[in-house]
């Protein structure tokens, strides 16, 4: 469906996008997890022609998009993770003319209108104004306006940031929905939770670059079978070295100041570790174990969490 | 394109509030203008004076009210000394003058910021009648100028009120406006020295009387009414903003229009939105307040008024593509116009400004668009007379657009 090879964009002194490669096959549900600045944007603009690469060819359907081949965008649904409506138009009027931007017209698109509104729960205020409407709905109406055209492969850039939990279930939900219809999807998102929970497939990406690509298994596996162990407190590197000289799998992964994230393989038992650095007598404020999970594989890759 | 066309329309239809104050204010000054020209029908036969004019503002307003003093009709009637500050009252005790009227520093400041300001009138108690005169004189300016204020603050504030609740206006707009009604009102305020004047000259008869002063009021409209034009392009061409940062322009360009369609409906929805305001403020004149305009003239004067129209869309979408940020809009294009407005004549006849300043006139765009609707109403002038005019104007149409198209095109597709 979609294959993106040697991709790369900088802006000014920033690498944005670093030589990234991946493919998307039909019908599949793909997750772009990474935190800010990670360079998610700036790959969906590539893809849908709003910026040219540097270097690399994005090809849909074995096609190569262009930012002139305007054609082609028939096929792509683009869901802005910015609001992107007009506010002084109700969601009918402004459905209407995003709809006509892609050819349709007349009783069609005033049907598949119809449909998405109901679908997204937008119909009883479908002629008031978007200006009036709280965040979720605008957020909501903001995706359905990317779907009017039936597009091949949707396009998600975290359309859940800034609602509620109720509002992100019901956009997961309406998510697997347009999946389940044939869809193929690229979301991207900085919640673990949704690309565990949404995705067949995910790709990792930091500072531009993808640090790891598949299921949410082959990813765990690809960093190991490690736990992590964060602790606040006034400690130094120097202060751990004895430990992680007793524990053969006891890595340090990054250090912040006062925060020192460590990881383990499960082969070593978290308690003799934890007792030892007691015993040591450390000064440790705080301290977190998380077992195995894409949350600790995506520390160990990145050294750092998702969420600062 | 029609289709981005109808929704701009659709939105401007939807929130009329920015666009009917834009167009509200050539209307509004205009209906003075129209008032004033048509009420100054009683004059009295002026004396020589002497006036003294001490200027502690010493900025571009305060020259501009002195120069009113030197014009023409003023001029003859009136003898006027600048002296240094503290030395006016000096002239008038010893009777060298009969008045002596102070421009109090931070005059045109804050005229400019629509806040009170004051003259100060210092009369010669020992003669009787130039003194009234001078008086006479300032009080119908400050007439003028308060009115003008009272008409122009209202709106500002009531629509500024509807505006900030509904974020359609920017602050850009808002500058343009304030500035425009207070550089009119120093206009108007200048122009309201000349009908009684004129009038006194020419006491013989009633109608010859009216017609020039329609013909002045005609042709002081044409600068007026095309500097407006401009200001209500610039009210509207913030929409290149508002659509990027409502991320709208966004969906659009990744739908499959072209961002060549994007941009050329902008330029047509803006060429409707300016004809609409620019047509609206003429029936107005022609209409209501009876500007003389022969058969034969209609059909070049219309004409005239869409390639003005487009040829303001592209100078300033083209301006637009140059600037970098809505406050840098705000901060430049407001004044550029000005400027613009200053040399083409919109504001003060182009005699009246320095020589040097004259020469640059033809580099304003506004100077040929006000020369050649006075040249067609007033001068009565055919197409083919003004084929040097419709050429720059039509050139210009059609370059300036072209190089904003490329340029807006070059900073979307980074
Ligand atoms: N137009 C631009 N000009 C300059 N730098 C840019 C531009 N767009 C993005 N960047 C830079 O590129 C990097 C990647 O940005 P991008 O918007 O792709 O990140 P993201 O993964 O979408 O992050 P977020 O989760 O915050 O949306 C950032 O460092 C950003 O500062
Ligand atoms: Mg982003």
């Amino acid at each position: 469906m979609l294959k993106v090879s040697n991709l790369t964009k900088s802006f000014d002194r920033v690498l944005a996008v670093d030589h990234i490669f991946f493919h998307i096959s039909i019908g599949e549900i793909f997750g772009f997890l990474g935190p800010n600045g990670a360079g998610k944007t700036t790959t969906i603009n590539m893809i849908c022609g709003l910026l040219n690469p540097d270097a690399g060819e994005i090809e849909l359907d074995g096609q190569v998009l262009t930012p002139d081949r305007t054609g082609l965008r028939h096929k792509l649904g683009v869901v802005p993770q910015e609001i992107a409506l007009y506010e002084e138009l109700n969601a009918y009027e402004n459905l209407r003319f995003w709809g006509r931007l892609y050819d349709l017209s007349g009783n069609a698109l005033k049907g598949r209108i119809h449909e998405l509104l109901q679908l997204s729960g937008l119909a009883e205020r479908a002629r008031d104004r978007v200006k009036t409407y709280s965040s979720g709905m605008k957020r909501r109406l903001n995706m359905i306006a990317g779907l009017l055209h039936r597009p091949a492969l949707l396009l998600l850039d975290e359309p859940t940031v800034g609602i509620d939990p109720q509002g992100r279930h019901n956009i997961l939900d309406s998510v697997r929905e347009i999946a389940a219809q044939g869809t193929t999807i690229l979301y991207t998102t900085h919640y673990l939770d949704e690309a565990e929970a949404l995705c067949d497939r995910l790709a990792i990406i930091d500072h531009g670059r993808i640090l790891a690509m598949g299921t949410e298994g082959e990813i765990k596996s690809i960093v190991g079978e490690n736990a992590i162990i964060r602790i606040t407190g006034d400690i130094s590197k120097e202060d751990i070295e004895p430990l992680t000289s007793r524990f053969a799998h006891l890595k340090i992964e990054s250090q912040k100041e006062r925060e020192l994230l460590l990881s383990f393989s499960t082969a070593e038992r978290a308690g003799d570790i934890i007792e030892a650095m007691y015993a040591s007598g450390l000064d440790i404020e705080n301290l977190q174990i998380k077992e195995p999970s894409l949350d600790s594989a995506f520390i160990k890759l990145t050294g750092r969490e998702l969420r600062d | 394109m029609w289709i981005l066309l109808k929704k701009d329309l659709l939105r401007l239809i939807k929130q009329p509030a920015g666009f009917l104050f834009l167009i509200a204010v050539p209307i509004v000054l205009s209906s003075l203008m129209g008032l004033i020209f048509a009420n100054s029908e009683h004059g009295v036969i002026l004396p020589h004076i002497a006036l003294v004019i001490e200027d502690h503002d010493d900025s571009l307003l305060s020259g501009l009210l002195k120069n009113a003093f030197h014009q023409e009709e003023l001029g003859e009637m009136f003898d006027v000394t600048e002296v240094d500050k503290d030395q006016g009252r000096a002239y008038i005790e010893q009777d060298k003058a009969a008045a002596l009227l102070i421009i109090p520093a931070g005059f045109s400041d804050s005229l400019l910021a629509l806040t009170p300001t004051e003259l100060i009138l210092v009369k010669n108690p020992s003669l009787d009648f130039g003194p009234k005169i001078v008086e006479e004189m300032v009080h119908i300016l400050a007439e003028a100028a308060d009115r003008i204020v009272r008409i122009g603050e209202e709106p500002i504030t009531t629509i500024r009120n509807e505006l900030e609740n509904n974020e359609r206006m920017t602050d850009a707009t808002m500058a343009a406006i304030a500035v425009m009604i207070n550089q009119l009102m120093t206009k108007t305020g200048s122009l309201i020295f000349d009908p009684p004047i004129t009038l006194n000259k020419q006491s013989v008869s009633e109608n010859e009387s009216n017609n020039s002063n329609k013909s002045l009021f005609a042709s002081t409209l044409c600068g007026i009414a095309t500097m407006c034009l401009f200001f209500i392009l610039n009210g509207l061409a913030v929409d290149y903003f508002r659509e990027r940062e409502h991320y709208t322009m966004y969906r659009i360009l990744v739908s499959p229009t072209s961002s060549f369609d994007y941009i050329l409906s902008k330029y047509v929805y803006l060429f409707f939105a300016g004809l609409i305001s620019f047509l609206a403020v003429w029936s107005l004149a022609f209409f209501v307040w009876r500007i003389p305009i022969p058969l034969s003239q209609v059909l070049p004067f219309c004409l005239m008024l869409v390639i003005i129209t487009s040829s303001s869309v592209g100078i300033i979408s083209l301006i637009y593509s140059l600037v970098r940020s809505r406050s840098q809009a705000a901060a430049i294009i407001p004044a550029l116009i000005i400027v613009f407005a200053l040399l083409g004549g919109a504001m003060i006849p182009i005699q009246a400004l320095p020589p040097f300043f004259e020469r640059l006139s033809i580099f304003s765009p506004i100077y040929w668009g006000v020369d050649g609707l006075q040249k067609i109403l007033l001068d009565q002038q055919g197409l083919t007379m003004l084929a040097s005019h419709i050429m720059i104007l039509i050139l210009l149409s059609i370059a300036c657009p072209t190089l904003s198209l490329l340029l807006q095109r070059r900073r979307i597709l980074r």
